[in-house]
């Protein structure tokens, strides 16, 4: 069964490729298109005392044996295998630094995920939205669509599945190096992302619940109708498309004005008590000369503010100046 | 001696002989090598070495696909690896009787010795 991860095994057989690079695509496979089936053999064979040795020493001993010439001296080309390689060599020398390998191994199947979120999130960024496309996740199907392709590829790419050919096996390497370095800057864009939506949430939030009208997000706090005199037209109703009022920003709809009654002459509790019966929410009471507060029946209301008549929105405070009952 | 150093000059023959008559794959051979006595043969040579013999024509190869595991490259010996196995044995036969004689040296030296 094949493996998410690539094992040791095929990690020593590509070193042992990578130290033969010199020799044509060919003889490579030739000497190893079932190198991995012969380290798993010797694993089963020889369980934890199994040691390959060093890839180097493996690739000469097998190019000696094939007769085929040993690589030039004098100053190696540096390639992306042998640098891949000797870092494997160099992570294998030690107990210690081979136990890392071998956990870096267990997350590979992670970074795949992460690169190519990587790589979806900087191309949203970078072309799309011209350095600010507002988003940490797709917005429609056809985004998820293009993040999950780019997975796909991704973990294809990671398992030797797609892409095998030289070139991309080539690139893959800066590739990576290039996410991994553009990884805190996707962690930089994420969170001024986050910080963005968290702040117009918050601004949202606490927009007035109040209708009003607004203009390129500017209140609107006053609405005058003119008559062709210029003259102002007292009482005007502004309705929109639907027949509802238009109304300013922070005024009250017109249908929704209560009109003050005549209270003189009530006592304080009918006075009250009416008012609250026909809605008014905020009351206060003006002393016009002193009341024994033992005798509540001897205050009555002398007139408001407003006057009887006036129509003011329900939260607006009406004062209820108070006299005593003459007696 | 070491063996290994030995082991060069003859390996052709030896992998040769372990597939004369049955195919093999490169792990299975170089476990035949071992159980018949060729304990330090080094898998990496024996690799090497079927390539040699194919590029030179002895050997036919074909890939045998497995069910739940990677792919198996199999060697057979062909008609001029069987000419190259029986030219090479009867040199080894000469080869090695001759190394045999020269190396047993306390008949000779006891004759030689009783003759002076």
């Amino acid at each position: 069964m094949s493996s998410i991860t690539r094992s040791p095994n095929q990690d020593f057989a590509d070193a042992v490729r990578a130290e033969l690079a010199d020799l044509s695509r060919e003889e490579i496979a030739d000497l190893t298109d079932d190198l991995e089936a012969a380290i798993n053999d010797r694993l089963a064979e020889e369980g934890e005392h199994f040691n390959p040795g060093s890839p180097a020493e493996y690739a000469a001993e097998m190019r000696a044996a094939a007769g085929l010439p040993a690589p030039k001296t004098g100053r190696r080309r540096v390639t992306i295998e042998a640098i891949n390689a000797r870092s494997v060599t160099w992570f294998r020398k030690r107990q210690f630094t081979s136990v890392i390998f071998d956990f870096g191994l267990t997350l590979r199947p992670f970074w795949w995920v992460l690169r190519a979120y990587v790589a979806w999130l900087l191309f949203f960024e970078a072309i799309f939205f011209g350095g600010n496309s507002n988003r940490l996740l797709p917005k429609s199907s056809v985004e998820w669509l293009f993040l999950i392709a780019i997975m796909v590829v991704s973990v294809q790419l990671g398992r030797n599945r797609w892409f095998t050919s030289k070139f991309f096996q080539v690139a893959v390497l800066p590739l990576n190096i290039l996410a991994l370095v553009l990884v805190p800057v996707s962690i930089g864009v994420a969170d001024q992302r986050e910080t963005e939506i968290t702040y117009l949430e918050t601004y949202i939030n606490e927009l007035p619940a109040t209708d009003g009208l607004r203009i390129n997000g500017q209140a609107i706090t006053d609405l005058k109708v003119l008559d062709t005199n210029g003259q102002l037209v007292a009482d005007a109703i502004i309705q929109d498309q639907n027949g509802l009022p238009v109304i300013a920003y922070g005024k009250t709809d017109p249908a929704l004005l209560l009109e003050v009654p005549d209270l003189k002459g009530l006592n304080l509790n009918q006075a009250i008590a009416s008012l609250n019966r026909l809605g008014f929410g905020a009351v206060d009471i003006n002393y016009l000369v002193a009341i024994d507060s033992s005798n509540q029946n001897a205050a009555v209301v002398e007139y408001t503010t407003p006057l009887a008549g006036a129509k003011i929105a329900p939260d607006v405070v009406l004062t209820l100046n108070v006299g005593a009952i003459s007696r | 001696m070491d063996s290994t150093q030995l082991l060069k000059g003859v390996l052709d023959v030896a992998v040769l002989a372990v597939i004369e008559h049955e195919d093999g794959y490169g792990y299975d051979i170089v476990r035949r090598l071992r159980q018949a006595g060729i304990e330090d043969v080094g898998d990496a040579s024996v690799y090497g070495t079927l390539r040699r013999l194919f590029s030179a024509g002895a050997l036919t190869s074909y890939v045998v696909a497995s069910g739940d595991g990677p792919h198996r490259k199999y060697y057979g010996i062909n008609t001029e690896g069987k000419q190259m196995l029986a030219t090479q044995r009867k040199s080894w036969v000469q080869f090695s009787s001759i190394m045999t004689r020269l190396l047993e040296p306390t008949k000779k030296t006891a004759h030689r010795g009783g003759t002076k």
